[in-house]
């Protein structure tokens, strides 16, 4: 039976002397697999937190940081884990709750089976525990000049009248939080090759798509058309399913490989 | 590789920096799948479903085939060249990949994983279908291949039963590579089309196994399969 109908089927939750017969009140199982720095080995450590209705992954966290004690009563270091906003905006809480890669702070407890495993997500050098380095999505975009260039020596008057139809398709592909779930779940990408993956990818077709933003097109293609670039996409599209924003990441792959595809053809006769 | 833009300059590229011959190797392996590897693919099942008419209609298409002009060249540049570099890299790219398959089991994840496995058994068959039949005919036995030979070939049930998983590897590789190779050079973008692609290569897949198992079957029985219905 899975945890979620379990929550359904027994709501007397929050009284403890009607439990108290037998076992002690429900508990709400964690498996969290652990490393104390970035050279240390991996080990898993298993708690118990008192069940709270509406508990996500991040609240029972901060909850067993204020008795890290592990099943077998032994004392542990409180565990470590990356947050922000705490509403899915930010990208920093990404981890693998029982396999799969989200956020821990929409992961909700009463949906997830349980023992709950947490992962540190293991395309990414793991700091501490859940805590991981992102900073090669950072600087990624740096790369491929995520940005529009509005800064001038004078005033370079209003940005161009856009069509709304597209500013609507560029806002989806602009929530990117770079989470970096969809590179955990690619199978192009690895810790150890320096493939761009979709996040970058559809930063640039967003702002080669946007008026002013489009004047760097050449330098942000040229960027992803090096060494592990767009060309390394084997079209898996795990991404577009992860996808916490649901960014149609496999339609921004096929936008950058069709401008690619236009700017190789032009290099190669001298335009 | 004059006037190179400044953008060019600024992030140090030319047209041919070690940078870009990732690139340039990449969509070489994705154009070759298509040209020529996949034309040949198409022209193959062609030629050599003339065995449907009989062994004489076979055997004299394959004289029809020997006496073409350039043959040779065709053969080994424009064929053995593209399929050894599509094959090589296709192992390097393999080998690169860190397939996802447990929490992920969408139809696309299995696609992919399948272009790899059927790319790997694609390559150990073709090996062994192009030492046995090509060579053999260029450097063993001095003459062409008949339908005699195919059909004793292939009353081997091991050898048949290599030769269906060979086809169907190839078929399905060519067909969902079809596919893959529309959405890399962007030739296909939106989510609908993408959708509508994947329907028509998996229709062009079924289509080519039919055929190629049906060929098989007409070295190995007096009639191919399907002609027994009619077809
Ligand atoms: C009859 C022989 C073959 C044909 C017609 C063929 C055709 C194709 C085509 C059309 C593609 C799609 C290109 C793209 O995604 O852009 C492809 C991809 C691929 N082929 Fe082949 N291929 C053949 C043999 C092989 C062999 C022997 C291997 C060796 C393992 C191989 C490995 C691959 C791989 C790994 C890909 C995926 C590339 C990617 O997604 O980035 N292929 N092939
Ligand atoms: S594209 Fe989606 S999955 Fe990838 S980093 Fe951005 S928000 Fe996360
Ligand atoms: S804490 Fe910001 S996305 Fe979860």
């Amino acid at each position: 039976m899975s945890h979620a109908e379990e929550g359904k089927s027994a709501p007397s939750h929050s009284s403890h002397s009607e439990t108290s017969a037998g076992h002690s009140g429900r508990k709400i199982r964690v498996r969290v697999k652990r490393q104390d720095n970035p050279n240390a080995l991996p080990y898993w450590q298993e708690f118990e937190v008192p069940y709270q209705p509406g508990h996500n992954v991040l609240s029972l966290l901060m909850e067993l940081r204020k008795n890290p004690v592990d099943i077998s009563g032994k004392r542990a270091c409180p565990i470590v884990y990356d947050s922000g906003c705490l509403e899915s905006v930010c990208g920093a809480c990404s981890m693998v709750v029982n396999g799969k890669a989200r956020q821990g702070c929409t992961a909700l407890v009463d949906q997830l089976e349980q023992p709950i495993t947490l992962e540190p997500m293991n395309k990414f050098p793991v700091v501490r525990d859940l805590a991981v380095d992102r900073s090669r999505m950072f600087e990624n975009l740096k790369r491929v000049k995520a940005w529009v260039e509005i800064d001038g020596s004078h005033d370079l008057g209003p940005g161009p009248r856009q069509n709304p139809a597209e500013v609507r398709e560029r806002y989806v592909m602009s929530t990117c939080m770079t989470c970096g779930v969809c590179l955990q779940v690619c199978p192009q990408f690895a810790i150890d090759n320096n493939f761009v993956g979709a996040q970058t990818i559809n930063q640039v077709r967003l702002f080669n798509s946007h008026p002013t933003g489009e004047y760097q097109s050449d330098e942000r293609l040229d960027a992803v058309m090096g060494n592990g670039g767009v060309e390394d996409c084997g079209n898996a599209q795990n991404c577009v399913k992860a996808c916490p924003k649901s960014i149609p990441l496999h339609e921004s792959i096929a936008s950058v490989g069709r401008q690619a595809t236009v700017r190789a053809f032009k290099k190669f006769v001298g335009l | 590789m004059t006037a190179t833009s400044a953008a060019e300059a600024s992030s140090g590229g030319c047209a041919l920096s070690s940078a870009d011959k990732s690139f340039l190797l990449r969509r070489l392996h994705s154009l070759t799948g298509i040209v020529p590897l996949g034309g040949f693919l198409l022209f193959h099942f062609f030629e050599n479903a003339s065995a449907r008419r009989g062994p004489e209609a076979f055997n004299e298409t394959v004289e029809k085939i020997a006496s073409m002009p350039y043959l040779m060249v065709a053969e080994w540049a424009l064929l053995l060249l593209p399929l050894i570099f599509h094959s090589v890299y296709g192992i390097y790219i393999t080998r690169a990949s860190r397939p996802v398959v447990a929490q992920y089991t969408h139809c696309r994840n299995i696609a992919y994983i399948l272009q790899r496995v059927s790319g790997i058994v694609a390559f150990f068959y073709i090996a062994y279908h192009v030492v046995s039949t090509r060579f053999w005919a260029l450097f063993v036995a001095g003459r062409e291949i008949t339908f005699q030979d195919m059909a004793t070939k292939l009353s081997v049930p091991w050898v048949f039963a290599l030769y269906i998983v060979g086809v169907l590897s190839v078929v399905y590789h060519f067909s969902n590579g079809l596919w893959s190779f529309s959405i890399t050079w962007g030739l296909v973008r939106s989510d609908v089309g993408q959708k509508r692609l994947a329907c028509v290569s998996m229709a062009i897949c079924a289509v080519l196994s039919v055929v190629g198992i049906d060929i098989l079957s007409a070295f190995v029985f007096k009639q191919s399969i399907l002609s027994a219905f009619g077809i």
